[in-house]
């Protein structure tokens, strides 16, 4: 298995700080997300990560069968990058062929992965077509063929799912999670929550090169500390001057006369709550309200684009779901 | 083994059998056109019909224009069917000779040649001097060449002419395909975004060297095809001519030396193509394409100096590492080179090559990972001296 470390790594062009003093750790084995809006340094902090820049400060440490590597060893990852790359003049077979000569595999074991990974992509008819003629989702999965041919330990995806239907988007998901079973080590840049949602052991929320929030789901919807909702039902309508007067509310919103959506106020359980809702009317329906990844991601930026210059404490304070 | 590996892909981009055949085929089309051209043009041209009003003599001989000896005395007669019957009149009769015609026209600059001549010869032939007398003044004087040192065989003139031509014509063709290649396939990929995946798995000096490579060869491959196509286009003229096969007035030793020159010499150029290419950002915007040409300089400087080839300049040119793989193939297929002269000129090509791959490397490790915008002047010419970029 293949371990990263990376430490106080920061990264500047010109006057723009792409990358500001990042420090996290992708265990072995695990699928690690970087999540962020557009310029927020997943590109820069993943092209530091294989070597095609270098970072201004700090170091990157790999951990690889027992060895330690200042960067990633020659071989022992596949890397997809944002801007997608192959000779458009020449077919899915050789510029597949060709990827996997300059990998140091031999004839025999590129044709054996190539006719597995096209059966599996569903691309066994397209394989003596130029690149030019396939679609963009097409050539996408040529482009992630020639990041698995060599089988690496590490695999480093910049927006795997771009370009993809949704059934080659849950394709290549599945893939994924079976390449993480066999103990690859991945690493991804995405805007598709949902999909990193049911795929990420480990993630990092990225805005302006600065740490949002960093760790498993659970951890990072900790961090960012969301203001729970509950959605409640009343048989009748209910006047809203009668919820002004609940001292557990501190915030509704109405959806219709007899339906709201409730904040509590601090230290109030849901008892207490249920407790004074109940001499409003009789309840319909009650339920807690769990954030999705994409709401605490949109909460999330959007707070730090309002306060950057206070930092990250800041920024997350009063984070609303 | 990746350099290799790099080089053959190269190389395979740009050979197609099917392009390989279609070129040939038009080649010898282009020949046929060439060589039938004069034949096409004689059957469709009309003969220009012309009166030579002379007392007596012969007429003037000339390809498209027939000649009729007329009397004097019928001028009037002739002149008033100028346009119509004839399309130019000659009047001897009159000092200066006169040609009338209707309008100018550019076949009259012909005639005109001629009739200078038929009019000197008559008017030599009119003085009264012996037959002898007469073919001293009408023959140009012969000069004896005499060498003090030995020649060492019997100089084929025209076979050097057209070894040194057709030298010049194939490396123009070498320097010009690589341009070509290695411009568009560099930019392409940086426009493409290859260069992302692929300098993961390589280093950019791998990458250039086995770019470099396979072009090169790819280039040195069109010099030889074409060179062996024309070499054998002329022979085939020649036997249809009925005329003795024609021979390469260079040694083997001398065709070997071309071959290691222009070999050097292709690599040295892609070398400089391939740094430079790789900090141009969009070509068809950049102002920097232009100095793509920049390599076509050797060329010119060799072929402004070829008429002598034993020279001072000739010789600066064939030593200097940046001409020599253009001046000194031009200069042993015109001349004897002394030996050391060839040594020295090879070490410091080998050697130039060298220095300048590691240059052009540097640039290419700068300008390759650049993306909308280039380096400028300044990046370049510290990438080149040797101070590595930071990127």
């Amino acid at each position: 298995m293949l371990h990263i470390d990376v430490s106080h790594v920061a990264k500047t062009y010109g006057a723009v700080r792409a990358v500001q003093d990042l420090s996290f750790t992708i265990p072995g084995g695990q699928i690690f997300a970087l999540l962020g809006p557009n310029g927020a340094g997943k590109s820069s902090l993943i092209r530091m990560l294989v070597g095609l820049t270098l970072p201004d400060q700090g170091e990157i440490q790999i951990n690889f069968q027992g060895q330690q590597y200042q960067s990633l060893p020659e071989g022992c990852f596949g890397y997809l990058p944002e801007d997608r790359g192959l000779y458009l003049d020449k077919s899915v077979v050789e510029n597949l062929q060709y990827i996997g000569q300059l990998r140091g595999m031999s004839k025999s074991a590129i044709n054996e992965q190539l006719d597995h990974w096209l059966q599996r992509l569903d691309l066994v008819d397209k394989r003596k077509e130029n690149l030019s003629k396939l679609s963009k989702g097409n050539q996408q999965k040529v482009q992630l063929i020639s990041c698995l041919i060599h089988q690496p330990a590490l695999l480093i995806l910049d927006e795997p799912f771009s370009g993809l239907d949704p059934i080659n988007q849950e394709h290549v998901l599945t893939i994924l999670a079976e390449l993480k079973a066999k103990g690859t080590t991945v690493l991804l840049s995405a805007h598709q929550m949902a999909l990193v949602e049911r795929l990420a052991d480990q993630m990092m929320l990225l805005n302006k090169g600065q740490v949002v929030a960093q760790g498993n789901l659970q951890q990072v919807t900790q961090q960012l500390d969301p203001k729970i909702s509950y959605q409640v039902s009343f048989t009748t309508a209910i006047d809203e001057s009668q919820l002004r007067q609940c001292q557990t509310i501190r915030h509704w919103q109405a959806q219709s006369a007899q339906q709201f959506s409730l904040e509590l106020q601090d230290q109030v359980t849901v008892n207490q709550l249920l407790q004074e809702l109940s001499q409003l009317g009789t309840l319909a329906d009650f339920s807690r309200q769990q954030p999705s990844l994409h709401d605490l991601y949109l909460a999330a930026v959007q707070h730090h684009n309002q306060a950057p210059e206070h930092g990250l404490a800041t920024a997350l304070e009063g984070v609303t779901v | 083994m990746k350099i290799w590996t790099i080089a053959i892909f190269e190389f395979k981009r740009y050979f197609k059998w099917k392009q390989e055949l279609i070129g040939i085929g038009l080649m010898v089309l282009i020949f046929a056109l060439t060589s039938l051209w004069p034949v096409l043009k004689n059957a469709l041209d009309k003969d220009y019909n012309v009166a030579v009003l002379a007392a007596s003599g012969s007429a003037p001989e000339l390809d498209g224009f027939k000649f009729q000896l007329l009397p004097v005395d019928k001028k009037a007669d002739v002149e008033a069917g100028v346009g119509e019957v004839w399309d130019a009149v000659i009047d001897t009769s009159v000092t200066p000779v006169q040609l009338l015609a209707k309008e100018k026209a550019s076949w009259q600059d012909k005639l005109k040649t001629t009739l200078q001549k038929w009019q000197q010869q008559r008017l030599i032939s009119a003085l009264p001097l012996s037959a002898e007398q007469q073919q001293l003044i009408a023959k140009l004087p012969e000069i004896k060449v005499q060498l003090l040192k030995a020649d060492t065989g019997a100089k084929d003139d025209k076979g050097q002419k057209l070894v040194s031509a057709g030298l010049l014509f194939l490396l123009a063709l070498g320097v010009f395909s690589g341009f070509g290649f290695m411009f568009t396939a560099i930019t392409t990929e940086k426009q493409n975004r290859v260069t992302e995946q692929l300098l993961t798995l390589l280093t950019p000096q791998q990458w250039m060297d086995g770019k470099i490579l396979g072009i090169s060869l790819f280039c040195l491959k069109s010099m030889l095809t074409s060179g062996l196509f024309f070499f054998l286009v002329i022979q085939a003229f020649r036997l249809i001519d009925n005329k003795p096969m024609q021979t390469i007035p260079m040694s083997g030793f001398e065709v070997f030396s071309a071959l290691l020159f222009v070999g050097l010499g292709l690599l040295l150029v892609n070398s400089f193509m391939a740094g430079f290419a790789a900090t141009i950002d969009d070509p068809n915007h950049s102002s920097r394409s232009i100095m793509m040409f920049l390599p076509a300089a050797p060329l010119g400087l060799a072929f402004s100096v070829m008429d002598n080839a034993e020279g001072l300049m000739m010789q600066i040119l064939s030593i200097f590492p940046l001409t020599s793989f253009a001046a000194m193939p031009l200069r042993m297929a015109n001349s004897e080179v002394p030996m050391w002269q060839w040594l020295l000129s090879l070490a410091l090509l080998i050697g130039c090559l060298w220095w300048f791959k590691a240059a052009a490397s540097r640039v290419f490790a700068l300008g390759i990972r650049m993306y909308g915008k280039e380096p400028d002047w300044a990046d370049i010419a510290r990438a080149f001296v040797g101070r590595k970029a930071r990127i």
